[in-house]
């Protein structure tokens, strides 16, 4: 038998029945090793039970509350920087066409924007015809069943993102 | 669970502010117990555990009654504090520069206090020698009595992991106790220890 066996045996919470234990207390006479890990797993199991949990200052729940108090001020003052950022860009955005009218040399500012405007829709156009090429070529190769399955499950994903965009930004607060 | 917990809990759940006050009276011994195990100094657990009962307060109305709120929040605690510890890596406790006024012995008188300071840095550092998990499921099953299926569900681990990493804790605790016997850090004897020890 190795001394894995033995280890085990040392480590275990089940107590060893008769015989396995006239065969370790014999493997503990002759192996310094194994009698070593006995003594110092015995001691520190005193130790650990011996020990009593320490407890927290008195006013933990107070402090509590105060803390909640706390993060939920912070979490409104963050989604108000939120809002006002968002409202921001887009005021910026809507503003900056006329004013461009007004003066000439913000002129490349609204090309830049434009341009950026119009590659991102380039983009999802781009996703567009792959995504029509895609759908043309599968009616033809694939069962009816399978496509309508296919739908269902963007329908679904469709749904769950928009559920969660709408927990997202009408997340409602926590009675206070 | 008593008819007037389940009714502090459902109100809770219902967004009931004063009711969690009430449940945080209530659990937060065992809950900072654990944190203090986990994170080795009163600091840092008053703070993991007002951390534990704040995420628990956001994530009520996902609490399941069917099992035991406890349980719930000892998940919520002990994983809060694992990440602590990924978060710094490694955490060093310096057993002199740890601040024990908050420590508060059950027993009263100065010799009692002193005992019992002694005996939570011989625990602490032994606790330190673990890997975070391990020491999570080392507590877990030590000081709160739970089944490797409890403690394989806490920590998202298998039965048989929580097993081999029990095993491979108690061996680490044997050898990192003789080698603080080694280097004196337990070398003294307390008043009431055993004369075997």
């Amino acid at each position: 038998m190795n001394h894995r066996q033995f280890e085990e045996w040392l480590l275990s919470e089940k107590p060893l029945d008769r015989a396995d234990e006239v065969i370790l207390r014999d493997h503990l006479t002759s192996c310094a090793g194994c009698h070593e890990l006995a003594q110092s797993w015995e001691q520190v199991r005193v130790v650990l039970r011996h020990s009593s949990p320490p407890e927290a200052a008195a006013g933990f729940t107070l402090r509590w509350e105060e803390r909640l108090q706390e993060d939920a001020y912070r979490r409104k003052s963050w989604r108000g920087w939120i809002v006002l950022a968002a409202v921001t860009v887009t005021g910026l955005i809507l503003a900056l066409r006329p004013a461009a009218q007004l003066l000439p040399s913000l002129n490349d500012a609204v090309d830049w924007v434009s341009e950026g405007i119009t590659g991102i829709f380039a983009i999802f156009s781009g996703i567009q015809t792959i995504f029509e090429t895609f759908l043309n070529f599968f009616p033809h190769t694939t069962p009816v069943m399978w496509l309508a399955l296919v739908n269902l499950g963007a329908v679904a994903i469709i749904i769950i993102w928009l559920v969660a965009m709408k927990q997202l930004a009408f997340a409602k607060e926590y009675q206070q | 669970m008593s008819t007037m917990e389940t009714a502090r809990l459902s109100r809770a759940q219902q967004g009931d502010k004063e009711a969690f006050s009430e449940l945080v009276e209530q659990y937060h011994p065992q809950v900072f117990s654990l944190c203090y195990r986990m994170l080795g100094n009163p600091h840092d657990a008053e703070d993991a555990a007002q951390e534990t009962f704040l995420r628990a307060y956001r994530a009520m109305k996902r609490y399941d009654p069917k099992k035991k709120f406890i349980t719930w929040l000892l998940s919520i605690a002990a994983n809060y504090c694992i990440d602590q510890h990924r978060k710094k890596k490694a955490v060093l406790i310096d057993l002199e520069q740890a601040p024990q006024s908050q420590l508060r012995a059950t027993n009263p008188g100065i010799e009692a206090q002193m005992i019992h300071r002694e005996q939570q840095e011989k625990v602490q550092a032994l606790l330190g020698s673990l890997k975070p998990k391990d020491r999570a499921a080392m507590v877990l099953r030590f000081w709160y009595d739970y089944s490797y299926q409890e403690i394989a569900a806490t920590l998202s681990l298998t039965e048989s992991a929580v097993k081999s990493r029990l095993h491979r804790s108690r061996v680490e605790l044997a050898k990192a106790w003789k080698s603080g016997q080694e280097t004196n850090l337990f070398l003294e004897r307390t008043k009431h220890e055993s004369p075997a020890i």
